[in-house]
Formats: structure tokens, C-alpha cells, sequence
């Protein structure tokens, strides 16, 4: 074996000259950018913030996905002649309450402030979703089946996110 | 062992800590209140336009005039200004003043976008015969959808206002200067959580024929 072969090949810098892939350019822009991909470099807390807020990068991450979303639902709209309406209304409805927990949880910061915030966005929101039904109950619209789609679709999205919150609990207690 | 270093260490004297009846701020607490009672007020509204929704209706309906290209094209303008809000928060928490003033800038230009769209989507209705004049439909659907434009409005004004502190250099990234930012953000998301809704009940689930 000659000395060339026993010597390990070097890992490329990211700033090398010439280094087009993807992988380097977000290397460059972590190693030019520390603060936007780093918790750490942020300010105290601010009064009732329980944990740390999101990185910016996590907060364009969530942007993409509320957008995906967005789109999604804009090409549900457009499936309602070949698709049926139940389906359709089925879906939109848990869809836009995952936006709005999405927007809620992470740009208001409801995850990760202070618990007395959610708990009276959470009263409001139930409030609301009351005047809502009997509204539409008493004044003489009846619950149809998109409708009742949609409760059962928005059933099961809260029914997954406990699902979630205690599944992630018992395993960090692990 | 001296008499000095037995004794217990004294803490410096502190300024009396504000009384507060929670252990957050007072001015945050006030807005998610406001925001919990806002929040009842719309659905009070759409309540009431999802009452008369599908109802059979005189003249023309909504319907009849709905621009669902143009509508999403401005949805998405909402979701992208409160991405802008959020990146101003995190950059006043970092120090970072120059990025502060974009973002808010930002947000501010695409609110104005948003709003624009809107009023091009009344006239265009109106000019279409779908008036707030014409049947209950229309009542509810403006009265609902021009309240939300004034809660953008009055939210564009709020951060003109801190882009004015910024650029007179009065928002220094303090922790209460991120206060006042992240408190401007929170009405600005609920305004945005407010649309999603509203873009999904009145304007995407498909009308029965």
C-alpha cells in the first residue's frame, strides 16, 4: 500500500471554491448566519415565555407548510365537480383548524408561553364554536352531512394532537 | 474563620418589583384578553353569514361572483405578512435593527396588498350586482369581511407606527421594546388566524347547486 492510499481523504470545506451543491450553500449560509438557525443567540425571555420561541428557520418552515396546506385546500375547491361534497367540506374544515392551530401554536406562541394564554384563547374559541351551533340550530339551519363531516374531521385532528402531546410525554419521561 | 465570612452573604437592595396579578406582563395578558373577546365577535358574524349561506336568496348571491384565484392569490399575501411579523420579532430579540425595519416594512407592505385586493374584490362585486343592499347574504358577507379589513387596517397603522419608533432609533431591542413588537404580532396572527377561517367557510367550501 503506498503512502497516498493509507492517507484518508479530506472532507471538503464549505466555502471551497467551486462547492455549487445545496448542502454547501446552507453550510455557507449557517456558517455566515449563525443567529437565524441558533436559539441561543437570542435575547432574554420575554414576561410569559415559558420556553424558548422558534428559530427564524423554523418559522419559514412553518410558512412552507401553511402554504402546502393553502394550496391543497385551493385544490380541493376546484374538485368539486368530479369530487364528493361531503368529501370535499370533510377535509377543508380539519385542514383550515390545523392552519389555525399551526399559526396559533407557533407565531402567537402559544406552545411555548405561558399556559394562562391558551387556556383563554382555548375558553374564547369553545365560546365561539357555541354561539356558532346553536346559531345555526336555532335559527333554522340544520347540521347536514358536510357538516358533520367536517365535526368528525376536526374530531379526530384534536383526538390525533392529544394523541401526540401524551405519546411525546411518556416517551421524554422515558 | 472571620465574624464577616460566617455571616450569610446580603443581597443588594432591589427597586419594589410592580405588582402583578400574574407572572407575565399586564400588557400581554390585555391583549390575549382582547383578542379571547374579539375572537366571540367573529364568530358571531360568521355565524350569522353561515345562517343565511344556503339560503335561497333575492338577486345575486355570493356565489354568482366569487373570484377564487384572485382571493387565494391575497390569502396568501396574509400568510406570507405573518411570516414577515414573526422574523420582526425574532430580529428585534437578537439586536439586529436594520432586519427589524425590513420585516415590519415587509408586513406593513403586504397588509397594504391584502387590503388592496379587497377593496378591488368589493368594487368588482358591487359592479357585478352583489351589494350589501341586495339580500341578507350580502349584508352579512360584507359586514364580516369589511370588519376584518378594518382590523388589518388598524393593524397596518399600529406597525407604521413602531417602524417609526425604529427608524427614530426609540426601538432599541430592550426586552419591553420586544414586548411591543411581539404584542403588535399577536393581533397581527389573530388577524391572520381569523382570515383562515373565513377564506375556508365563506369562500372555499363549494355552494350547493
Amino acid at each position: 500500500m503506498s503512502d497516498t492510499d493509507a492517507t484518508p481523504e479530506t472532507p471538503e470545506p464549505a466555502e471551497a471554491p467551486g462547492g455549487s451543491t445545496i448542502v454547501d450553500m446552507v453550510k455557507a449560509e449557517v456558517a455566515e448566519h449563525p443567529t437565524v438557525f441558533s436559539k441561543d443567540a437570542e435575547g432574554p425571555m420575554l414576561p410569559g415565555e415559558v420556553h424558548e420561541h422558534a428559530t427564524p428557520f423554523e418559522y419559514v418552515l412553518i410558512a412552507i407548510i401553511l402554504c402546502a396546506i393553502t394550496a391543497f385546500e385551493i385544490f380541493l375547491y376546484y374538485q368539486e365537480e368530479t369530487w364528493p361534497h361531503s368529501l370535499i367540506v370533510g377535509l377543508l374544515l380539519p385542514l383550515s383548524f390545523v392552519k389555525f392551530l399551526i399559526v396559533a401554536s407557533f407565531y402567537m406562541h402559544l406552545k411555548s408561553d405561558n399556559p394562562i394564554f391558551r387556556r383563554a384563547f382555548a375558553i374564547a374559541g369553545c365560546l365561539a364554536f357555541i354561539v356558532f351551533f346553536i346559531a345555526l340550530s336555532s335559527l333554522g339551519s340544520r347540521l347536514d352531512a358536510p357538516a358533520l363531516w367536517g365535526m368528525l374531521g376536526m374530531a379526530l385532528v384534536v383526538a390525533g394532537l392529544f394523541a401526540w402531546s401524551f405519546i411525546s410525554k411518556a416517551m421524554r419521561k422515558a | 474563620m472571620t465574624v464577616t465570612e460566617a455571616l450569610p452573604a446580603v443581597e443588594p437592595a432591589h427597586e419594589p418589583e410592580p405588582h402583578r396579578a400574574t407572572p407575565t406582563s399586564n400588557a400581554k395578558l390585555a391583549i390575549w384578553i382582547f383578542l379571547a373577546s374579539d375572537f366571540l365577535f367573529f364568530g358571531a358574524f360568521i355565524s350569522a353569514f353561515m345562517l343565511y349561506r344556503a339560503r335561497p336568496q333575492n338577486g345575486k348571491v355570493l356565489a354568482d361572483v366569487l373570484d377564487i384565484p384572485f382571493t387565494s392569490a391575497t390569502s396568501f399575501i396574509l400568510l406570507m405578512s405573518s411570516l414577515t411579523m414573526v422574523l420582526a420579532l425574532a430580529a428585534i430579540r437578537r439586536g439586529d435593527h436594520r432586519r427589524t425595519r425590513l420585516w415590519l416594512l415587509g408586513t406593513c407592505f403586504f397588509g397594504m396588498t391584502f387590503i388592496g385586493g379587497q377593496i378591488y374584490e368589493f368594487t368588482s362585486f358591487v359592479r357585478e350586482g352583489f351589494t350589501a343592499q341586495g339580500n341578507l347574504s350580502g349584508s352579512t358577507f360584507f359586514i364580516l369581511t369589511g370588519l376584518h379589513g378594518l382590523h388589518v387596517t388598524i393593524g397596518i397603522v399600529w406597525l407604521l407606527s413602531l417602524f417609526g419608533l425604529a427608524l427614530q432609533g426609540r426601538l432599541k431591542g430592550t426586552t419591553a421594546d420586544s414586548e411591543k413588537v411581539e404584542i403588535a404580532g399577536l393581533y397581527w396572527h389573530f388577524v391572520d388566524v381569523i382570515w383562515i377561517v373565513i377564506f375556508t367557510l365563506i369562500y372555499l367550501i363549494p355552494y350547493k347547486k
